[in-house]
């Protein structure tokens, strides 16, 4: 276990670091001019020149990325003229656009990606399972059949219009729901909860389409093993044998394909994160590139990729603990 | 031969299976049986006999299935067809209990062995978690598996496949039932594992004194454990009687049928042409070695290399048929597949009429690729479902160069009317024919470059004895009539027996005995051989029990 971890570490590691000089490459080394970006408008070329030399521009771009790198473990400083300007370890460089730190913007939009995606992922794990299963176990044709169509317009439709749609009916119609603004869980939980509430039920209405159809191929399949036969022949209840024997099985493959939504979710929710008009990680990223704001684009995409990695690593790790034959080494 | 004091007692019996187009087939026609406390019945028909279906309704298994069912089955005075589910469900374990064919899958994966068997005992008898652990871990003494109490936490894929038999015959043995039907209990199974499961069953049957039904396409199988017997044919019981009268004194012409056509050691051996004296080798083998390394190069997880063919050197001679035998996991299938280069050796050489083949190119092995053919076990994933039966047959034609169609249609024409294909049924597809005739469109693509070297895997193990026998009657003659030196690979001895010049025993990758047929089975050199020999099921019931306590005090002896 320790052994894996530790591989798993490494190999992280090298993913990110490729991840990293492929964006800092992509981005430093196209004619967009970092140096005029940061500079903003009106710059004179004395103005140019310095801070160029300030963000180390003059440099090889090799030189540039190490120094970036350094900067992330060791902290960085940004010397213009006299003054000079401490940004400390993980240094992730400061906006073109506002001259906050990365840092600082990644702080503020994480907690609101994270509390999008936990949430939207619950209920459309918890939708989407229980939908499928009624299906499979209920054994009503009609029922079965009108699930399948629910879940085919699920996933038809696009997550703006049932936002849309959400909206008008509960916050300008009905007047149930408040438009929603992100409130920090660590504030106010219940408002927190009550202004997640639309954009959890958009995301997961359409995700638990997804949930509902594997749940339901997944526990075909199960009902038809050489055990579950074997549960019926010694004489445990229909419940017992769903229960026990084909849950479980059936269930584990939805894990990996959860891990992998909920850093998709975190990190690329940008439809649901404008609609909702919350501050998350696919609104940011969306907005730096919009701006060409390099530094915030090398930073989020970084940090996206470390999402990614981590939720991998766990769904291996879950997997490994939910199904006795499958070891990690 | 129904008696007051029968456990089971099956009446006119009937299961139909209705098809598209509102037509039903009749499964299982009229059939009534009944076995008495402490007997044993033998059930033995071939695919498509109905006796799985029988196996199934006798503990009301068809329910929630499309099956009909009518007749009566009674179970310890409960009517299984006519009883409620809940009724049903009680009598299941408690009074009727199975054991199913394949051991591999018929455990939950996901729970450890222990906790399924103590499940079982208390949905039926309400005990403790304690009580029931205590009982799964006596039921698991009673099937002789070691270390009960620590084995109680091991999960099914901890387990071999003689294991996980035993483990689920625990669980039969549970809640104590008065009959246990065992459906190809040992199909799956190694001939030694074979062995020993159905002695296991004898011992338990004569421990706890209940009633067995063992059903077997196998006649050996229940000729020493079945007191009774009763023969299936098309759904119909066509003979029944004691096991004595049964398999040594048959009366239905079908039961004949089905003992002669069975692979026996003690039948008398099929003529050969005597060798000719100092014949040529064809494959020299020396000291050849395959390893494969277990978890992928990715896994990082630096392994052993596990051998699967252990430095092995053999002469083929021209002409000659060789058998190799043994166990799953000896090898022998690895060996085969090096002799025809589907596999490249670790080490050693393979040297075909003069050429080493063992590290050959792909380029320069092509030209010798027509004279190495192999034939595969299953006869339905090794043909291509997609292409028509004439058309695999011309495809080593079209390789070998040929490419007027006429010639080809003529030439595969041929070739089907020798293994005895209709060459009508050239633009037909595999899944239209039967086992028996896929492996004859096998045979004739192997046949189709005229091969010198043809090496057969396994290729009657799925076939029921009546097709078995037809199919070595083929391999026979065309080796005759193409002068082919054949490699026959098998797990069963018997039937190596009916085909072999010579035999080699493999054990762990290495071959632990090599002889002529004839000296091999009738005087055995080595330990494992003897051990192999001994486990092979034969159909006379009396010797069949001589075997069993052979077995017994040699197992009293180690």
């Amino acid at each position: 276990m320790i052994g894996y971890l530790a591989r798993r570490l490494i190999g992280a590691v090298v993913v990110l670091l490729a991840l990293s000089a492929i964006v800092y490459g992509l981005f430093y080394a196209a004619p967009s001019n970092p140096a005029l970006l940061a500079c903003g408008k009106g710059c004179t070329p004395d103005r140019l020149a310095v801070v160029k030399s300030s963000l180390g521009l003059d440099k090889p771009l090799v030189d540039q990325y190490l120094s970036f790198l350094h900067g992330i473990f060791f902290g960085h400083d940004y010397s213009s003229g006299p003054s000079v300007r401490k940004c400390p370890a993980p240094c992730l460089g400061y906006s073109f656009e506002t001259d906050q730190p990365v840092t600082s913007i990644l702080s503020s939009a994480l907690p609101v990606s994270a509390s999008l995606a936990l949430g939207a992922m619950a209920l459309s794990l918890l939708l989407g399972i229980g939908s499928g299963l009624v299906t499979v176990l209920s054994r009503r044709r009609w029922l079965d059949h009108a699930l399948n169509a629910v879940v085919l317009a699920g996933y038809a439709t696009p997550v703006f219009l049932v936002a849309l749609v959400l909206l008008i009916i509960f916050c300008s119609d009905l007047q149930w729901l408040p438009f929603p603004t992100y409130v920090p869980l660590t504030q106010n939980p219940a408002e927190w909860a009550r202004n997640l509430l639309l954009p959890w039920t958009a995301l997961a209405l359409i995700q638990a389409a997804a949930y509902a159809r594997m749940t339901r191929a997944q526990t075909l399949e199960t009902l038809g093993e050489d055990h579950v036969r074997t549960a019926r022949a010694y004489g445990l209840s229909e419940r017992r044998v769903i229960g026990r024997h084909v849950l479980r099985g059936a269930l584990t493959p939805l894990v990996t394909m959860a891990a992998i939504d909920l850093a998709q979710v975190m990190t690329s929710a940008v439809l649901t994160e404008t609609m909702f008009g919350l501050p998350g990680i696919g609104q940011t990223l969306v907005g730096a590139v919009g701006s060409t704001d390099l530094p915030v684009i090398v930073g989020v995409t970084v940090t996206a990729g470390t999402i990614y990695i981590l939720a991998n690593a766990f769904a291996d790790i879950l997997y490994a603990a939910i199904d006795p034959r499958v070891e990690l080494a | 031969m129904s008696s007051p004091s029968a456990v089971l007692e099956v009446r006119g019996l009937g299961i139909d299976f209705p098809v598209r187009g509102g037509e039903v087939v009749g499964a299982v026609k009229d059939l009534s049986f009944s076995v008495r406390a402490g007997a044993a019945l033998g059930i033995v028909g071939q695919s498509g006999s109905g006796k799985s279906a029988t196996a199934l309704a006798l503990l009301g298994l068809h329910r929630g299935t499309p099956a009909r069912v009518s007749g009566q089955v009674w179970v310890d005075g409960v009517d299984v067809v006519a009883a409620s589910d809940a009724e049903v469900r009680a009598l299941r374990a408690s009074r009727i209990a199975m054991v199913f064919q394949d051991p591999l899958t018929a455990l939950d994966p996901f729970h450890t062995i222990g906790d399924q068997i103590a499940e079982v005992y208390r949905v039926h008898t309400k005990a403790s978690r304690a009580e029931a652990r205590a009982r799964a871990i006596e039921v698991l003494e009673q099937v002789r598996i070691a270390d009960a109490a620590r084995r109680y936490r091991a999960h099914p894929h901890e387990f071999s496949g003689g294991m996980r038999q035993r483990a689920l015959i625990a669980m039969a043995l549970a809640c104590r039932p008065k009959v246990l039907v065992a459906d190809e209990p040992t199909t799956a199974l190694d001939v030694t594992v074979q062995a020993q499961i159905l002695d296991l069953l004898d011992e338990v049957r004569a421990e706890t004194g209940m009633a067995l039904v063992l059903i077997s396409h196998d006649l050996g199988v229940v000729a020493g454990t079945a007191d009774e017997v009763v023969v299936m044919h098309e759904g119909v019981a066509v003979e029944r009687g004691t096991a004595e009268k049964v398999l040594l004194d048959p009366q239905d012409p079908y039961t004949q049928g089905l003992l002669a056509a069975m692979p026996r050691l003690d039948s008398p051996l099929p003529e050969r042409d005597a060798a000719a004296s100092e014949p040529e080798t064809l494959v020299r083998i020396e000291d050849v070695t395959k390893h494969y390394r277990r978890g992928g190069a990715l896994s990082g997880r630096r392994t052993e290399p596990v051998p699967a063919v252990d430095g092995v050197s053999l002469e083929l001679r021209a002409g000659e048929t060789l058998g190799v035998v043994g166990e799953s996991g000896s090898g022998k299938t690895t060996l085969a597949r090096m002799l025809v280069r589907l596999l490249e050796p670790s080490a050693g050489r393979v040297v075909f009429a003069g050429t080493d083949i063992s590290a050959l190119g792909e380029r320069r092995l092509r030209p010798l690729r027509r004279d190495l053919q192999m034939v595969f076990q299953d006869p339905l994933s090794s043909l291509n479902p997609r292409r028509s039966v004439g058309e695999i047959i011309a495809d080593p034609l079209r390789i070998a160069g040929e490419s007027s169609d006429a010639q080809i249609r003529a030439a595969v024409r041929e070739l089907m009317t020798k293994v005895g294909l209709d060459p009508k049924s050239y633009d037909r597809f595999p899944h239209e024919f039967s086992g028996g005739m896929r492996q004859r469109v096998g045979i004739a693509r192997a046949l189709a470059p005229r091969p010198r070297l043809l090496v057969c895997d396994e290729p009657v193990a799925s076939l029921d004895v009546s097709t078995q026998a037809v199919i070595l009657e083929l391999l026979r003659d065309v080796q005759r009539e193409y002068g082919l030196t054949v490699v026959f690979v098998a797990h069963d001895l018997a039937v190596v027996r009916q085909i072999a010049d010579r035999v080699a025993v493999m054990r762990f990758g290495r071959i632990v005995e090599l002889a002529d047929s004839g000296t091999l089975f009738s005087a055995p050199q080595h330990e494992y051989t003897r051990t192999l020999l001994d486990a092979v099921p034969v159909v006379d019931p009396v010797a069949a029990r001589e075997k069993r306590e052979r077995r017994r005090s040699a197992a009293a002896i180690a």
